[in-house]
């Protein structure tokens, strides 16, 4: 990577400011999700799945960021490596895609949680929401400008803020769960809090590029999912979906929170994308390439005003994240363990079975929004059996061709 | 100035520098001028005005030129010389306050325009001048990034359509001579010309330290006083379709039902504001560089620039006038034109620059005039007296009263 900066060059993290940066980045859909689960699937069910979910995030997390460890290999450098130059292409554009989208999908998200409170949408002109959302999304390129230092200190400078508020909201929580079901995990309340933040993860080692160490990256890990479920299980308790509880004062505070998520989230959302352009276009980077991905971000946040194609592709790109999490997992489990012949095939059967994942996805995708996360798993499935089918044909040929060669 | 960057790009041609200053101000404002001239004027007259603002501003743009050219010294390094440091640092931030009214002012009327020529169906919940306002807002951002690197490129490629567009205008545009009035030929709008002109006028050092030489420089300052000239003389036919200062009547436009008016106005609009847009953020640069820590100053400059104004813009745009802003902060830049012009005139003569004393005069001069004509604006004070009169008069008084005094004391020591 011509255009990369040497890893030595760059900013070099400890674990509480690794923590920070996906803890603070990753809040702004945890506002909703532990209540949203305890309505659907009860109190005790929530809190197991989110913390199973959790748990299966943090193992996808320790794969995903070992594979790059040792090379300081950012996130799409480090897909490089287990799908090939082609590969790579197709999903830095396919990431670049989502991330905008993302981008867009985050303003709207924060602008709709605080019309929740405050109700701008009726009492001020219908352009309010495009000009918070425009100069919401200019002011995250603006604070991108600053790179990873600045990104770093506001996210611990969050953090704990983050913390307190978290637990400010508790202690004044007028609110008491009665667990009156089993505590019997769901199979999808624990999908649902993996899949909230799978793409997210398997990004994750464009940051963890930045670790000092091994260790750091561990416990910075540790922390976060940690931190993060205790956020999510909270929201049990801190009813957002019910606004005429809130006091002036903890509108604030909430406002503070959803704005300081919005600008966090939309400059990871810039951070990774910028991973995505260097593999198209080697120079791209530093502060003009962050704020570019900010302004384009912003514009696709302007123009696309219609919901229904923003959502479909987010759907769409959950798929893709997922298939593509599973075959990168399945492709370093798959380097472990087959060392005793090469692979030449290697990265071009690895990209086949995401491909085939991706298009069983779409395919399901397109008939219509699925419940149960159908098209999700189905794209998974897909791409896992591939992979899996591929592994036996090789290894079965292998085996055969080399029991040959021992006879002759 | 040790906290100066060093300056890029010193070898721009004749055609680069006249590109770059007529792109910038060949938009709705300074067209708009001609027929506020229009106005006040016979026809005839308003062609005679017109004239010989021109061939003044000449002049002044000339030795404002002269001043600068041999340490390639921008509008605030002048500054410096002539109102000392802390002048310097008022100027700097009126440059900022300047560019901030110009950019929300230029961007709102063109977003307006192009909101109605752009015939495009949308869904009615959809606010269409917000998303044309952010969209002009992101696209300047984009291309104030490299500063004056990219400006002379964007100029250079834009300025020949940008002209092609105003003459299919001027072409199409169902015109009629204005009837023959009793007025015989006077010189009645001279002053709005000057204050148009005196207001970019003094920007002029910022853009001109990039020449290669003088000769080219004054070379460019001729191209560009014709060409504006010519524009501003065409600029007359307008008057069928610019309704106020700032605004195009649609209406008209889109009655003649001409495809090829419709689509030469909206290229014309659209590259207009975003070339007077980046032009605005570069010249503001100069300005930041006196107030920002050296870590914000280079190309970071620009980017914080241009997406701190649009995320301004977005946020005003449209929701009250700024109009109270625009004249303030155009009449600083006026009255900084004319001391510069007189302190370069009386250190020429004495063959000296100016000393501290001086300094404090220049200062306070421009002090009290811009604060007079901002007590004018507001209404607190007659604005019934021009603006500009108010100006020429308190600073002549009070630059007098400082060189009278500074003779006594010269005499008595």
């Amino acid at each position: 990577m011509s255009g990369r900066t040497p890893p030595q060059a760059q900013e070099k993290l400890n674990f509480f400011e690794l923590a920070s940066i996906p803890t603070v980045s990753l809040s702004l859909p945890l506002v909703l999700v532990g209540d949203v689960l305890a309505k659907k699937y009860g109190a005790a069910s929530a809190i197991l799945s989110i913390l199973i979910g959790n748990l299966i995030l943090w193992i996808i997390a320790i794969a995903i960021i070992s594979m790059a460890q040792k090379t300081h290999l950012n996130a799409i450098e480090n897909i490089k490596g287990y799908l090939g130059h082609f590969g790579t292409a197709i999903v830095a554009l396919v990431l670049i895609l989502a991330f905008m989208n993302w981008y867009a999908l985050q303003i709207n998200t924060s602008l709709t949680t605080l019309d929740h409170f405050f109700d701008f949408h009726t009492s001020w002109s219908k352009d309010i929401y495009l000009r918070l959302g425009a100069s919401l999304g200019v002011l995250s390129a603006l604070f991108a400008t600053g790179g990873i230092r600045l990104f770093k200190n506001i996210t611990v400078i969050c953090l704990p803020l983050f913390i307190c508020f978290y637990l400010y909201e508790i202690i004044k929580a007028d609110y008491s769960i009665i667990f009156t079901e089993k505590w019997r995990p769901s199979f999808g309340a624990v999908l649902s809090t993996i899949l909230l933040l799978l793409p997210g993860f398997i990004n994750f080692p464009t940051i963890f590029q930045h670790s000092r160490s091994r260790a750091h990256s561990y416990l910075g890990l540790t922390l976060s999912i940690l931190l993060i479920s205790i956020f999510e299980i909270s929201t049990i308790w801190i009813k957002l979906s019910n606004p005429h509880l809130w006091t002036g004062f903890q509108l604030v505070l909430i406002t503070i929170y959803i704005l300081m998520t919005l600008a966090c989230s939309n400059l990871l959302n810039i951070f990774f994308a910028s991973a995505c352009w260097q593999t198209i276009v080697p120079k791209f980077g530093g502060a003009k390439g962050y704020a570019i991905i900010g302004l384009l971000g912003t514009l696709t946040y302007t123009f696309l005003q219609i919901s229904s194609p923003v959502l479909f592709f987010e759907r769409l790109t959950n798929c893709y994240m997922a298939s593509l999490g599973a075959v990168l997992l399945m492709a370093h489990l798959m380097r472990i363990t087959l060392q005793h012949r090469p692979r030449p095939f290697e990265k071009t059967l690895n990209l086949a079975a995401w491909i085939f994942g991706c298009v069983v996805a779409t395919i399901y995708e397109s008939r219509g929004p699925s419940e149960n996360f159908e098209s999700l798993l189905s794209g998974v499935g897909a791409s896992v059996l591939f992979f899996m089918s591929v592994v036996f044909i090789e290894e079965t040929t292998w085996a055969i061709k080399t029991k040959l060669r021992i006879k002759a | 100035m040790a906290k100066h960057v060093e300056l890029p790009d010193t070898n721009q041609s004749v055609w680069q520098l006249s590109a770059i200053q007529l792109s910038g101000w060949t938009s709705l404002p300074i067209l708009a001028t001609s027929i506020l001239v229009l106005e006040q004027n016979s026809f005839y007259g308003a062609i005679l005005t017109i004239i010989v603002g021109n061939a003044i501003a000449w002049f002044i743009r000339l030795a404002i030129i002269m001043m600068s050219y041999e340490k390639r010294q921008s509008t605030l390094d002048i500054a410096k010389v002539y109102l000392g440091n802390m002048g310097g640092y008022f100027i700097g931030a009126f440059l900022l306050i300047s560019t901030l009214a110009w950019f929300i002012a230029q961007t709102t009327a063109a977003s307006k325009t192009l909101t109605h020529l752009l015939l495009i169906e949308e869904n009615p919940s959809i606010d269409k001048f917000t998303q044309i306002s952010v969209f002009v807002g992101i696209v300047s951002t984009f291309l104030c990034m490299e500063g004056v690197t990219l400006l002379k490129k964007l100029a250079s490629f834009v300025f020949p359509f940008l002209i092609a567009a105003f003459i299919a205008v001027i072409f199409i545009i169902p015109f009629k001579l204005p009837e023959i009035t009793t007025a015989g030929l006077s010189l009645a709008g001279l002053t709005l010309v000057l204050i148009t002109n005196l207001g970019i006028t003094s920007d002029l050092p910022t853009f001109f330290r990039h020449s290669k030489s003088l000769h080219t420089s004054i070379k460019a300052l001729t191209v560009i006083q014709l060409v504006s000239l010519a524009i501003a003389l065409l600029g007359l036919y307008l008057g069928s379709i610019i309704t106020g200062a700032f605004e195009i009547n649609e209406a008209l436009v889109l009655g003649t039902s001409s495809e090829v008016l419709r689509l030469s106005l909206i290229i014309f609009i659209f590259l207009s504001v975003i070339c007077a847009n980046v032009a605005n953020v570069y010249s503001a640069s100069v300005g930041w560089e006196v107030i920002a820590p050296k870590a914000l100053l280079g190309r970071k400059e620009y980017l914080i620039l241009g997406l701190g104004l649009t995320t301004i813009f977005i946020l005003v745009s449209n929701l009250f006038s700024i109009e109270f802003l625009l004249n303030s902060s155009d009449s600083s830049l006026v009255n900084l034109c004319i001391i510069l012009i007189i302190g370069y005139m009386l250190s020429k003569a004495r063959k000296s620059e100016p000393s501290r004393f001086e300094q404090v005069g220049y200062f306070t001069a421009w002090f009290v005039s811009t604060t007079l004509n901002i007590l004018q604006f507001s209404e607190i004070l007659p604005i019934h007296i021009s603006p500009i009169a108010t100006s020429l008069a308190s600073i002549l008084i009070i630059l007098s009263l400082f060189f009278l005094t500074k003779r006594c004391i010269t005499k008595r020591v």
